[in-house]
C-alpha cells in the first residue's frame, strides 16, 4: 500500500511551483518550434524546459494551499510567483547564448512576463524562431496573468483564490462574474484565448505567415509588444496588418470581464462603461492631435494610420511601432510621454495606472475644490454616474501618490546613471506603464541597451511594480518587518 | 363594520381616528406596548399588542369577521404577510402599505397579487406627489387631484389685488368665467368654513378651495392674484423617503436641487444615488448652514423631515430670508392653524393623502374621497346610479339644499364639465360634490 504523501502547506511555494512549471511549458513550445524549423536552439530549449516543468510539478505535488489564507500570504504569493517566473524565464536567453550576461536575460524575461515589450535583443533577427516564440509566449502568459491561469486550471488554491486574482489582475477591483472564483478565472482565460484566436486569424488573413501570426497575436492580445522583427510591425509594410493591429490593441486595452458579459449577451455594461467612453475619447483626441501636429512628411492616409497606431500602441501599453514618432514634433512627443503611464482600462491586459483611476482622481480633486465652497457638501467619488465607496477612492488616491513617487524616483535614478532627461523620464514612464519603447535613446528605433546596467535594473523593478500594481510588491517586502512586529506583540 | 389595522404609527393612528369617527369598529395591532397604550388612551378603539404577522394575534383582533384589513406599518414585509394571512382567514378586502418602489412597480405585481392586496398605498409617495404639485403651482397652498387627475382642487388665499376680491360669486362666474373653468367649492374666513352659494362675497384674505380643470389651474391661480412661476432652484430639507423623491423628480425636470440631510450615512447614500443633486450635511435648523447653502436665492424651499418644529422653523427662516415659496410637511394636524402665522407658503400632512385610499375602499364608492386638512369639509366623487333622483334631471331641478354643492360632472366618455344649474345629469356620470362630512349622507341619497 502507498503511503499518502505529506504535503507541505504553503501557498507561496505552492503557486510559485506551478509558475515555474508554466514557464517550463513555454520553453517546451519554443523547443517544438525549433524541432520543426530545424533551428539551432532545440536542445537548449528542451533541456531548460523539461527540468523546469518537472521541478514545478514536483513542488506543486509536494505542497498544498493551507485551509486558511491570510491577506499577507496573498501578496507574498503573487510577488514570489512573479519573481520565480522572471528568474526561471530568463534561463533560456542565457543558456542559448543569445544574451551574454544574466542581467540582460533577466531584463528580457521580466519585460516579457510583465508584457512591457522593452528589449535588449539587438538585432532581433539574429535570434532563433523557437526562442522568439518562447518570448512571445511569456508575454501571452503574463497578459492575463499566470496566477489567474493557475486558479483556472488547478483545483488546489482554495479560499485565497479571489484575493490572489485581485492582487494580480490590473485595475482597482476584481469582480466575480460567476459564483465560483475558479469559473471566473476560467471564463476570463476562455475570452482571452478566444480573442487570441480571432487576432491570429485576422493577422493571417491580412497576410502574415503562420509563425508571425501567432507570435504577433500573442503579443498584441497581451498588450506586450514583442515582435520577432527589428522593425516591429513596419517590417510588413502592410496597411491591412496595421489596421488589424490598431483594432486588436484597442480591444486588448478594454476590460475582459466586460467582454465576457458581452459574449454572454449582456452588452449594456460594456456600452455604458464610462471608462470605455473616456478611453475611446482619449485615443481619438490624441490621435487627432498627432495627425495635425506631428509635422510628418508621409501621405495623409498613412499618417492618419501612423497617428492612430502610435496612440493606440502607447495607451494600450502594447508598444508596437510603425512610424518613428521620435522624429515627430516636440509637442506630439510630450503628449505621447504623458500617455505612456496611462494604461487603458481596468480588467484589461494593459499596464499603467488605468483610466478608472484617473477618472476617480479627477472626481476626487473636483470634490476637494467644491468642498472649499460648500464645507458640508456630501459627494461621492464617481466613475460616470456610479458612486465609488470612500475607502476604494482613498486607496486609489494612495495608489496614484505611490505611482508618482515610483515614476519620479525611477526617473531620477535613471537620469543619475547618465542618460538625458527625455530618455530618463520616458524610460521610467514606459517601464512602469509596461509600454516598452519610450522617447529619446529608447525610442522606436532604439533599444534598452542604450541604458546602463543600473538604469536597466531600475526599469526592471518598475516593470514588476507596474504589472503587479505596486501594493502586492510593497506589502510583500514589508512582510519581514511585519512578522517581527507580530512576534514581539505575541510575546 | 369591523376593521383591523396593523401598525400604530402615524398612518395607522390617523386611519383609526378617521374610521372611528365614521362609526366603525376598529381594532389596531401594535407591537410596541408603550405606543399601544397611548393609542388606547387617546382613541375609543381596541388595541391588541403583538406582531401583525402572527395568526394568533390577528385572530385575537377578530380578523375572522373583519370586512377590511389595513397593513400600514413602516415595514413592507409585515404589511404583505398581514394581508396574506388576512385573506387566508377570510377578510374580503385588504390594504397594503408598500414603501419600496421596486415592489410597487411592475416587478412586484405578482407578489402583490399573491398576497391578495386590493389597495396598495404609500403615504410618502403620495406626499411627494402632492409636494410636486405645489411646487409646480407655487402660490397655491393645497393641491388635490380629483377624478383621476383631470381636475384639481386648489387651496389658496385671495390676494388684495385679485380680480375676484369684493365680488359675489354669482358675478364672478358671469364676468370672468365664460368658459366655465372653475368653481369655488369652499370658503374659509377666520375659523369658519362654509360651502358657498351664489351670494357669497369674496374678501381678500379668504382662504378658498377652487375646483378647476387641469389646463386652467394656472389661469385660475392668476385670478386669485397669485402667479405660478417656473422653479429653477429648489432646496429640499430632509433626505427621507419624501425628500429624496421630490429631489429626484425635480432634478429630472432640470431644476437645480440642494438637499440637506442630517445623517451622514443617509446623505452619502443619497449623494451616490443622485449625481446631479447637491447633498449637504447638516441640521436643517442650523441657520448658518442654510445661508451657506444659499437658502436666500431659492425659488422654493421644502421641509420634509420627521420633525414638525424643525420643518416650521426652517421654512419660517427661509421665508424671512427671501425664499419666494416654502412648503412644510406637518405631521401633527393640531399645529396647522398656528403655522400660517410664520409666512410659510403651504403645509401638508402625509397622513391624509394615504388615508383616503383606505376610506374609499371602505365606503365602496369608486371615486376619490378627499379630506381637507383643517376643516370637516370634503370633496367627494359619486357615481350617478340608474333610477336615482339625479338620473335624467338638471341640477337646478334636483333641489340640492344649501351646504351641498355639486362641483363638476365627469361624463362616461371622460369629458369634464364644471357644474351649473343647467347641467343635466344621467346615469353613469360621476359627480364631484362639496359638503361637510355631516351632510354627506344627505348628498349621497341623490345619487343612489
Amino acid at each position: 500500500m502507498k503511503l499518502p504523501l505529506r504535503r507541505y502547506p504553503s501557498l507561496p511555494i505552492h503557486v510559485a511551483g506551478v509558475s515555474i512549471g508554466v514557464a517550463g511549458l513555454g520553453m517546451l513550445v519554443g523547443g517544438i518550434i525549433e524541432l520543426f524549423t530545424a533551428g539551432p536552439d532545440m536542445w537548449v530549449l528542451f533541456t531548460c524546459g523539461v527540468p523546469s516543468f518537472a521541478l514545478g510539478l514536483s513542488i506543486w505535488a509536494n505542497t498544498r494551499a493551507p485551509v486558511k489564507v491570510r491577506a499577507l500570504d496573498v501578496f507574498v504569493t503573487v510577488t514570489l510567483a512573479w519573481l520565480f517566473l522572471a528568474v526561471v524565464g530568463a534561463i533560456p536567453y542565457f543558456a542559448t547564448g543569445r544574451l551574454s550576461t544574466f542581467d540582460q536575460a533577466l531584463f528580457e524575461s521580466i519585460s516579457g512576463f510583465t508584457t512591457t515589450g522593452a528589449t535588449v535583443l539587438s538585432p532581433i533577427s539574429d535570434t532563433s524562431q523557437g526562442l522568439l516564440m518562447y518570448r512571445a509566449i511569456t508575454q501571452w502568459l503574463g497578459g492575463m496573468g499566470v496566477i489567474v491561469l493557475v486558479i483556472a486550471v488547478l483545483p488546489t488554491v482554495g479560499s485565497g483564490a479571489m484575493s490572489l486574482m485581485q492582487a494580480e489582475s490590473p485595475g482597482p477591483s476584481g469582480e466575480r462574474l460567476t459564483p465560483r472564483v475558479r469559473q471566473t478565472a476560467r471564463n476570463l482565460w476562455l475570452v482571452y484565448m478566444g480573442f487570441t484566436a480571432l487576432v491570429v486569424i485576422a493577422y493571417l488573413i491580412a497576410g502574415m505567415s503562420l509563425f508571425d501570426g501567432f507570435a504577433h497575436a500573442f503579443t498584441t492580445v497581451s498588450t506586450g509588444g514583442f515582435s520577432p522583427h527589428n522593425a516591429s510591425l513596419r517590417h510588413f509594410d502592410s496597411a491591412a496588418i496595421e489596421w488589424v493591429a490598431i483594432a486588436a490593441m484597442f480591444l486588448a486595452g478594454g476590460s475582459f470581464a466586460l467582454y465576457y458579459r458581452a459574449v454572454r449577451g449582456n452588452l449594456k455594461p460594456l456600452l455604458r462603461s464610462t471608462e470605455l467612453h473616456v478611453y475611446l475619447l482619449v485615443v481619438l483626441g490624441a490621435s487627432a492631435l498627432m495627425f495635425f501636429m506631428a509635422e510628418s512628411d508621409t501621405g495623409a492616409a498613412e499618417h492618419l494610420r501612423d497617428s492612430l497606431f502610435a496612440v493606440t500602441s502607447v495607451i494600450s501599453t502594447t508598444g508596437f511601432t510603425t512610424a518613428d514618432f521620435g522624429s515627430w514634433s516636440q509637442g506630439t512627443q510630450v503628449v505621447l510621454m504623458l500617455l505612456l503611464p496611462f494604461g487603458a482600462m481596468a480588467g484589461s491586459t494593459a499596464g499603467g495606472v488605468k483610466f478608472v483611476r484617473l477618472i476617480a482622481v479627477a472626481s476626487y480633486a473636483h470634490r476637494a475644490a467644491l468642498r472649499q465652497l460648500h464645507p458640508n457638501l456630501v459627494r461621492p467619488v464617481r466613475i460616470g454616474v456610479r458612486a465609488m465607496p470612500e475607502e476604494v477612492a482613498n486607496r486609489i488616491v494612495g495608489f496614484m501618490v505611490m505611482a508618482l513617487a515610483i515614476f519620479g524616483g525611477g526617473a531620477v535614478l535613471i537620469a543619475l546613471s547618465g542618460t538625458d532627461l527625455v530618455t530618463a523620464f520616458s524610460a521610467a514612464a514606459s517601464s512602469f506603464g509596461n509600454v516598452g519603447p519610450g522617447l529619446g535613446e529608447i525610442g522606436p528605433t532604439g533599444d534598452y541597451l542604450a541604458l546602463g546596467r543600473v538604469a536597466r535594473a531600475v526599469t526592471m523593478a518598475q516593470m514588476l511594480l507596474g504589472r503587479l500594481e505596486i501594493y502586492p510588491v510593497i506589502l510583500a517586502l514589508s512582510v519581514v518587518t511585519l512578522r517581527r512586529r507580530l512576534r514581539t506583540r505575541a510575546s | 363594520m369591523h376593521v383591523v389595522i396593523v401598525g400604530g404609527g402615524e398612518v395607522g393612528w390617523y386611519l383609526a381616528e378617521r374610521l372611528r369617527g365614521e362609526n366603525h369598529d376598529v381594532v389596531l395591532i401594535e407591537q410596541n406596548e408603550r405606543i399601544a397604550r397611548s393609542i388606547g388612551e387617546a382613541l375609543d378603539i381596541q388595541v391588541v399588542v403583538g406582531n401583525g404577522c402572527h395568526p394568533s394575534v390577528l385572530a385575537e383582533a377578530g380578523v375572522g369577521h373583519a370586512s377590511l384589513l389595513a397593513g400600514v406599518t413602516q415595514n413592507d414585509e409585515v404589511n404583505l404577510i398581514a394581508s396574506l394571512l388576512g385573506k387566508q382567514l377570510g377578510v374580503p378586502r385588504t390594504v397594503v402599505r408598500i414603501q419600496t418602489d421596486e415592489l410597487r412597480g411592475e416587478s412586484g405585481r405578482g407578489l402583490l397579487e399573491a398576497v391578495g392586496a386590493d389597495v396598495v398605498m404609500d403615504p410618502d409617495a403620495d406626499t411627494a406627489a402632492e409636494i410636486l404639485e405645489l411646487i409646480h403651482l407655487s402660490g397655491a397652498d393645497e393641491v388635490y387631484p380629483m377624478v383621476g387627475g383631470q381636475m384639481v382642487v386648489l387651496g389658496a388665499t385671495i390676494q388684495p389685488g385679485s380680480m375676484v376680491a369684493g365680488e359675489a360669486l354669482r358675478n364672478v362666474a358671469v364676468a370672468l368665467d365664460r368658459k366655465r373653468q372653475f368653481l369655488f367649492g369652499a370658503v374659509t374666513r377666520g375659523a369658519e368654513t362654509v360651502i358657498p352659494h351664489g351670494d357669497e362675497v369674496l374678501m381678500p384674505g379668504d382662504h378658498v378651495r377652487v375646483l378647476t380643470t387641469r389646463e386652467a389651474r394656472r389661469s385660475t391661480l392668476e385670478l386669485l392674484g397669485l402667479e405660478a412661476r417656473r422653479v429653477r432652484k429648489l432646496m429640499v430639507l430632509g433626505g427621507g423617503s419624501v425628500g429624496s423623491r421630490v429631489a429626484r423628480a425635480m432634478t429630472a425636470e432640470g431644476a437645480e436641487v440642494v438637499l440637506v440631510e442630517r445623517d451622514l450615512a443617509q446623505a452619502e447614500k443619497l449623494a451616490a444615488e443622485m449625481p446631479r443633486v447637491r447633498v449637504v450635511l447638516g441640521d436643517i435648523t442650523d441657520i448658518d448652514m442654510l445661508r451657506d447653502a444659499s437658502v436666500t436665492t431659492m425659488d422654493v424651499v421644502v421641509a420634509t423631515t420627521g420633525e414638525d418644529t424643525a420643518n416650521v422653523l426652517a421654512c419660517a427662516f427661509a421665508a424671512a430670508e427671501g425664499s419666494s415659496f416654502t412648503i412644510a410637511v406637518i405631521h401633527r394636524l393640531a399645529l396647522l392653524p398656528l403655522v400660517s402665522q410664520f409666512g410659510i407658503g403651504a403645509t401638508l400632512s402625509p397622513r391624509t393623502a394615504s388615508a383616503n385610499a383606505v376610506l374609499r375602499e371602505l365606503r365602496g364608492t369608486s371615486g376619490t374621497v378627499t379630506t381637507f386638512l383643517e376643516s370637516d369639509v370634503e370633496a367627494n366623487e359619486f357615481d350617478v346610479r340608474p333610477g336615482s333622483p339625479a338620473d335624467g334631471v338638471m341640477i337646478s331641478e334636483l333641489g340640492v339644499p344649501i351646504g351641498i354643492l355639486l362641483g363638476a360632472v365627469v361624463r362616461p366618455d371622460g369629458s369634464v364639465e364644471i357644474a351649473g344649474g343647467r347641467t343635466a345629469l344621467r346615469a353613469g356620470d360621476k359627480v364631484v360634490v362639496f359638503a361637510k362630512a355631516t351632510d354627506l349622507p344627505k348628498a349621497q341619497q341623490f345619487f343612489m
